[in-house]
């Protein structure tokens, strides 16, 4: 099933993948999740029960949640990738659910790079696009820093091109 | 008045009128004029009437002094506000003018005037008085209130005129409190109160509140609570019972669309009265939506979503509700919608149905899912209890997502979701074949650019149509 199906192909040449470290990122994040939940659990579990058991379930539960999570999330940060054509620009991702978004470039009215401290220790950043429409909810997440903000430029430029349009 | 600003081109420069600050207050004002009729009313006990006025004032608790002054204190800060507000309109714009504790001048081009409401609270309904909310396309809209009816009805007919570039005099509009309707207005729609209520009765919110009450009743019959538990519950559900109803029914009643030399309006409503001019051009989609309950007599609603009105909750938007139509026959949607988007015809373009693989992963819709093209709209249609279609023009589509779950991987379905300016609920054409699916989507972008290519080029295209 990992193979792509013609409905997700790539409507111009390919896919323009994001960076493999997008996977690291999400990775320390979910590593910090389950740390932040299962420790605090893991102690209280064993503090209120005093038995070693109820805490060793939290602690199973927190290290599959965590490998679980550790799959996955690299394979949804693989499932990232836009195109533009001519038009429009258009982004995919998800490995259970799938999307394949289109956004046509004179529908553009902000593009936003925006970076939270973990990404920006690796040097990603995330390129938002905001329509009137509040359901287009367009990202691209983990595209190193100085590519993210020559894609923003180039896609207001392009946003531009169409016109004034209302 | 010597700090009034210069005058310069002033066609017109008048304050509200002067009983605007009691209408704003009236709640205020009622109240308090209650409390001192109680007090001063006999209430029983025989009490010797006063010989003197001033003798009655003795007796007043010192609340009542103190309510009294509060009251005169808000009332006063409310006439320094009116007296120190003018609305001025010269050549080219409007403005409202406020010099009292603070400055405030607040200018509206005509040119930017986007539509002209007029509601009047209960109030202000009594006194004969009217608000005008001027919506130039950007904040929650400009307040004059409140004026006479006719005068704010003609106000409104000006300052439309002069939206759409008209100079001279307007024709003179009526002021009846039923309705707004001047002598060149051509009613479209009206409903009957007993249509209206018929439909609040069989709408998919009364048929939710009667499975839940029969859910509850159900409980406390099981339960063992008998006599207790049901004078428990019937209060409460009279209560919903009465509450959606008249909300329905109030918001409604007297609904009237009519045509005007200033564009589309609705007027309705029981206590307040509202009159909503649509800007058709700014009309993003349409929702024709039908409850399970309405199939039986044939009847659909209407919801419409505009830019700068907010989001679709069928409630009071931020300048009006979203509901277009609240209920019609098939004859009555048809004329709402050519009156709104002429040439639009619902039954014309071919439905394509979703294929039939996709039924079981929804049985119960799968027989209205589908949807259809013709050159200016897309149509998806789906919803089971609710059966909605709704109406976007290519030009209004903001973009497009093709998704898919892993049921429909397996299938080999996918949605595509058509994203317009507020969401009108769940917008998305259901299972469709994965190929027909993505050409659908791509070839809607394509065809959403070159319509609004035509309209860049011929940007009043839809006004000559109509």
């Amino acid at each position: 099933m990992d193979e792509p199906t013609a409905l997700f192909a790539p409507p111009a040449a390919e896919w323009r993948r994001v960076s493999p470290r997008l996977a690291t990122v999400r990775r320390i994040a979910a590593t910090i999740t389950v740390l932040a939940l299962g420790v605090p659990g893991g102690v209280a579990a064993w503090l209120l029960t005093e038995r070693w058991w109820p805490a060793a379930v939290v602690a199973a539960v927190g290290v599959t949640a965590w490998l679980w999570w550790w799959v996955l999330v690299g394979r949804a940060a693989r499932s990232w990738g836009y195109a533009e054509r001519d038009g429009d620009l258009c982004l995919t991702h998800g490995v259970l659910f799938r999307r394949l978004t289109i956004v046509p470039f004179d529908r553009m009215q902000v593009v936003k790079v925006t970076a939270g401290p973990l990404q920006r220790a690796f040097g990603l950043a995330t390129v938002e696009l905001v329509t009137a429409s509040a359901q287009t909810d367009a990202a691209i997440p983990g595209l190193p820093e100085p590519d993210a903000v020559v894609l923003r430029d180039r896609l207001i430029d392009r946003s531009d091109a169409g016109g004034p349009d209302r | 008045m010597t700090d009034a600003p210069p005058t310069a081109g002033v066609v017109l420069k008048e304050r509200a009128h002067p009983a605007s600050p009691l209408v704003r207050l009236w709640v205020g004002v009622v109240a308090v004029g209650w409390a001192l009729l109680q007090e001063f009313l006999p209430n029983g006990d025989p009490t010797p009437a006063p010989d003197l006025p001033l003798d009655a004032l003795v007796g007043v608790p010192w609340w009542t002094l103190l309510l009294l002054g509060v009251m005169a204190g808000i009332l006063a800060i409310g006439y320094w506000g009116w007296w120190t507000t003018w609305f001025v309109i010269d050549d080219r714009e409007l403005r409202v003018e406020n010099r009292g504790a603070f400055a405030q001048s607040k200018r509206i081009a005509f040119h930017r005037i986007q539509s002209i409401d007029i509601s009047q609270p209960f109030a202000a309904r009594i006194l004969g008085l009217a608000q005008l909310t001027i919506d130039a396309g950007a904040d929650e809209g400009t307040r004059l209130s409140y004026l006479t009816r006719a005068r704010a009805a003609e106000l409104r007919d000006q300052l439309m005129a002069r939206a759409h570039g008209q100079q001279g005099p307007v024709a003179a509009a009526s002021s009846s409190a039923w309705d707004d309707l001047g002598a060149a207005d051509r009613v479209l729609v009206r409903l009957r109160p007993d249509e209206i209520i018929l439909g609040a009765l069989l709408s998919g919110e009364m048929v939710a509140l009667i499975i839940g009450f029969g859910a509850s009743l159900a409980g406390v019959t099981i339960s063992g609570a008998g006599w207790v538990g049901l004078v428990g519950l019937l209060p409460a559900l009279a209560l919903a019972f009465a509450g959606f109803l008249s909300r329905r029914v109030i918001t409604q009643f007297n609904y009237t669309l009519a045509v005007t030399p200033a564009g589309l309006r609705i007027t309705r409503g029981l206590t307040t009265l509202k009159s909503q001019t649509i800007p058709a051009d700014r009309v993003q989609a349409i929702r024709v939506s039908q409850p399970l309950v309405w199939r039986t007599i044939d009847r659909y609603r209407l919801d419409v979503t505009v830019l700068g009105w907010g989001d679709v909750d069928g409630s009071e938007g931020v300048s009006g509700s979203t509901v277009y139509l609240p209920i019609g026959s098939p004859a009555q949607v048809d004329t709402a919608l050519r009156a709104l988007w002429p040439g639009l015809d619902l039954a014309h373009p071919t439905v394509q149905r979703s294929p039939a693989r996709a039924r079981w992963l929804d049985p119960l819709a799968y027989s209205w899912n589908g949807w259809a093209v013709d050159d200016r709209v897309i149509v998806a249609r789906q919803g089971w209890f609710t059966r909605r279609q709704y109406v976007v023009p290519h030009a209004r589509l903001q973009s497009v997502r093709v998704s898919q779950g892993p049921l429909e991987r397996r299938a080999g379905l996918a949605d595509v979701a058509l994203h317009t300016l507020n969401a009108l609920g769940d917008d998305r054409i259901l299972h469709l074949d994965a190929d027909v699916a993505r050409r659908l989507a791509f070839d809607e972008v394509a065809r959403s650019r070159s319509a609004r290519m035509d309209g860049l080029l011929a940007p009043r295209s839809e006004d000559s149509a109509r």
